[in-house]
Order: structure tokens, then sequence, then C-alpha cells
């Protein structure tokens, strides 16, 4: 008796099929019988797992009534059953032998792809405001560029200070090393804005700061007399 | 125009669209609606078209040209489907030629219950069950899916499709079963 090896079987109809291959027999009711030996032997040897054992003993009892009958000398009678199973069996085989064909489709590595579903959660839709169109858009943005404007112009005042403070400290700085004294009037004679003679100021309470001049002012609101210092 | 707005339609859709939602919404008969899809299959599926059309199950859907699945799956980083056990590939294999069939079918020509086979089938998206009305049990077919990871636009162009689809030995098979449960 010889043993099929590998007890990793889709069914007791793969078991079967390779039974009859190996014998090189075709599917009948003679092989049938030929082979019932080999598949009790097998599934005694390996124990098919728990939920396949009643498919794999239905096909035993199959087997060993076919294997009665053929002993039996009386003459059988037609009987479905016995038919039924080589049938299912040569059908089973076609099957088999498709199944490789699908897999070396599978294995052609041939797959399709489709648009995927997008991962994120729908966002609600978004919807424009009804009456809302460029031209509302474009009034909307140049209201809002009016409002910020005096904000924007403080920035710019700012800006020209910090600026300003520095070139008009220079200024001074040079003007009173060519002079010995000068005064705060001469400095802001060609002044045209507030803004200016404050710049003014700051610069030269800088120089004092810095050491560079001192300053003299005899009365409040007087004229302010500026001396470098050596 | 017609054809043109279902192309558009298809070109948009992130999944399947039905046959029968197309008829809705167009208000036209099945005959026409399939045409278009007809014309539509004529000018994708084609070797120099990167889109294909897919169509299974009174349902269609563009993918890519089976021929380009390398590339697109480097590319776009897809994971491509892994391999499939003797028995799933079995299963699979009996579901696709045969089906819509029920499960004592499947197992008739299997020879072995199938229950856990069939719902790790389900969960990976393989099969799909169906109840049907008239026989009161689940019928099962193969999916989109399965068809796109195996590269095939249509169940007929599975090999030797035609005569697996329509064998009689099989027929008679199947016949048997229902004669016995019927008893």
């Amino acid at each position: 008796m010889f043993e099929v090896q590998s007890s990793q079987f889709s069914g007791p109809l793969d078991l079967l099929l390779r039974l009859i291959e190996t014998e090189e027999l075709s599917i009948s009711d003679v092989s049938l019988a030929h082979v019932t030996e080999s598949y009790l032997h097998h599934i005694k040897a390996h124990e098919p797992p728990p939920e396949d054992l009643a498919d794999f003993l239905i096909v035993a009892t199959k087997l060993l009534y076919i294997k009665s009958r053929s002993i039996l000398p009386t003459e059988p009678e037609p009987e479905e059953d016995a038919s039924t199973l080589a049938l299912q069996l040569r059908t089973y085989k076609e099957f088999v032998e498709v199944a490789k064909k699908l897999n070396e489709q599978f294995e052609r590595g041939q797959e399709v792809f489709a648009h995927e579903k997008p991962d994120v959660v729908k966002r609600s839709s978004f919807v424009l405001a009804e009456g809302l169109d460029q031209t509302v858009l474009h009034g909307a943005f140049v209201r809002l560029q009016k409002q910020l404007e005096p904000f924007f112009a403080m920035q710019q005042i700012a800006m020209e200070r910090v600026v300003s403070v520095k070139e008009r400290l220079n200024q001074l700085r040079e003007s009173i090393l060519t002079r010995a004294r000068m005064t705060f009037s001469d400095v802001i004679q060609s002044h045209t804005s507030k803004v200016e003679v404050v710049i003014s100021f700051l610069a030269l309470l800088e120089l004092v700061k810095q050491q560079v001049v001192h300053t003299v002012q005899s009365d409040a609101f007087s004229d302010i007399e500026i001396k470098r210092i050596d | 125009m017609l054809t043109t707005s279902i192309e558009s339609i298809l070109f948009a859709a992130a999944k399947p669209i039905g046959i029968d939602q197309l008829k809705k919404h167009f208000g036209e008969s099945e005959e026409v609606i399939l045409v278009s899809i007809e014309d539509i299959r004529e000018r994708y599926n084609r070797p120099t078209s990167g889109v294909h059309l897919l169509v299974h199950e009174q349902k269609v859907q563009f993918v890519t040209n089976p021929d380009c699945a390398q590339d697109v799956v480097a590319f776009l980083k897809k994971e491509a489907s892994g391999p499939l056990t003797q028995p799933s590939l079995e299963t699979l294999t009996v579901i696709a030629y045969r089906g819509p069939m029920t499960r004592p079918e499947i197992e008739q020509i299997r020879g072995v219950n199938c229950g856990l086979i069939l719902r790790n089938l389900l969960m990976r998206g393989y099969i799909e069950e169906k109840e049907d009305k008239m026989r009161l049990q689940p019928m099962y077919s193969v999916s989109i899916e399965f068809l796109r990871s195996l590269g095939a636009l249509h169940v007929e162009e599975l090999p030797e499709y035609e005569s697996f689809h329509n064998n009689k030995h099989i027929d008679e098979l199947l016949q048997k079963i229902s004669e016995q449960t019927s008893v």
C-alpha cells in the first residue's frame, strides 16, 4: 500500500483525487473501490480537522459501499449514489484544474485599481452664500482696506520715526562737528511737520545721552543752545 | 450625449455604479444604457488605453489597465492582493464560474463544509452574499474586488468560462443535490 505524504488536503475529494492520480487511474467506480483502503488508512493516520471530519467520513462510507458492491457476487443494481461520487470527483477535478489557471492569472500580477473612497470623513460640502459674487467680494475687500488704512498709516509713521531718529542723529552730529555751537531753532528751521521737530528733539536727547553735546536752556520754551563736548 | 454623461459619471465616481442607478437617473431603458456601456467598453478596453471598464453583475467601474499593474502598485504604493490558500482558491473558482449559487451547491462540488471559508472570503471582500427570495437561502457570487485583484474586466474573461458556466455534468451534479435536499 502506498501513502500520500502530505496531510494538507483541502477536503476529502482532494485526498481521493490525489490517491487516484498517484495510482494513475481514471475516475471510475472501479478505481474508487481500489483506493478505498488507502483512503481509510490515510484518514486514520492523519486525522482531518474536526470541522471536516464528517465530510471525510461521508466519503468513506460511499467508498465502502462501492467497494462492498464490487465484491458481492450478485449483479449490482444501478445505484445513484455510487456514480454520484465518481461524477462529483470528475467535476471537482475539472475545477481544481481551472483553479490552477486562475491562480496563474493571480500570480501574473495584473491587478487593476479603481478610484478609492476618500480616507477622510466626508466634510460638510462648501456652499456659497446666496447673492455672493465677485463684485460683492471685491466691494467687501475695498471696505476692509479702508477700515485698515489708519492702522497702516500709523505703522508707516512709526517706521519713519525709527529710521529718521537715527538719520537725524547723524545729521546733527555732523553739523555740530563743523560748528562749535548751534541752537535748536537752527536745527528745526527747515522742518515742516510737528513729527519732524519731535524726531530732531529725540535725536538731540540721544546725543546728550551719548555725551556728544550738552545743552543749555535759559527759560521754559526758550531756544535751546547746543554745544559740542570736546 | 447619454454615453458622454455616463462616461463622466463613471470617471468621477468612487465606487461601482449600478446599471439600475443609471436607468433611474436618465429615465432610459436597460437596453439603451447597455448600448452606451458597450460603447464605452469598446473605446476603453484596448491595450493602448490606461483606463479600462470593468463590468460585473449589473455594475460598472473604471479601473486601471491590467498590464500597468506593476507601475501603479509601485508609484501609488498600492498594496497588491496577497496569495490565496488552496481551499480559498478552489472555493473562489467554483463561485466565479458557477455563481450566484447556494452554499450546498458549493459544498457539493468541493465535497467539504465551506462555512468557515465562505465567511473568510466574505470578510476579505472577495465574495458577496445575497438573499434569494425564491430559494430562501443566501446566494454567493464573486465581487468586483475579486475581479479587480485578478485583473479580469468581466467574469467571461476567465479561462474556459463558457465551458464551466454551462456544463452538463455540473448541472447534473447540482441537480442531484437539489433532488436530495427537496426529498
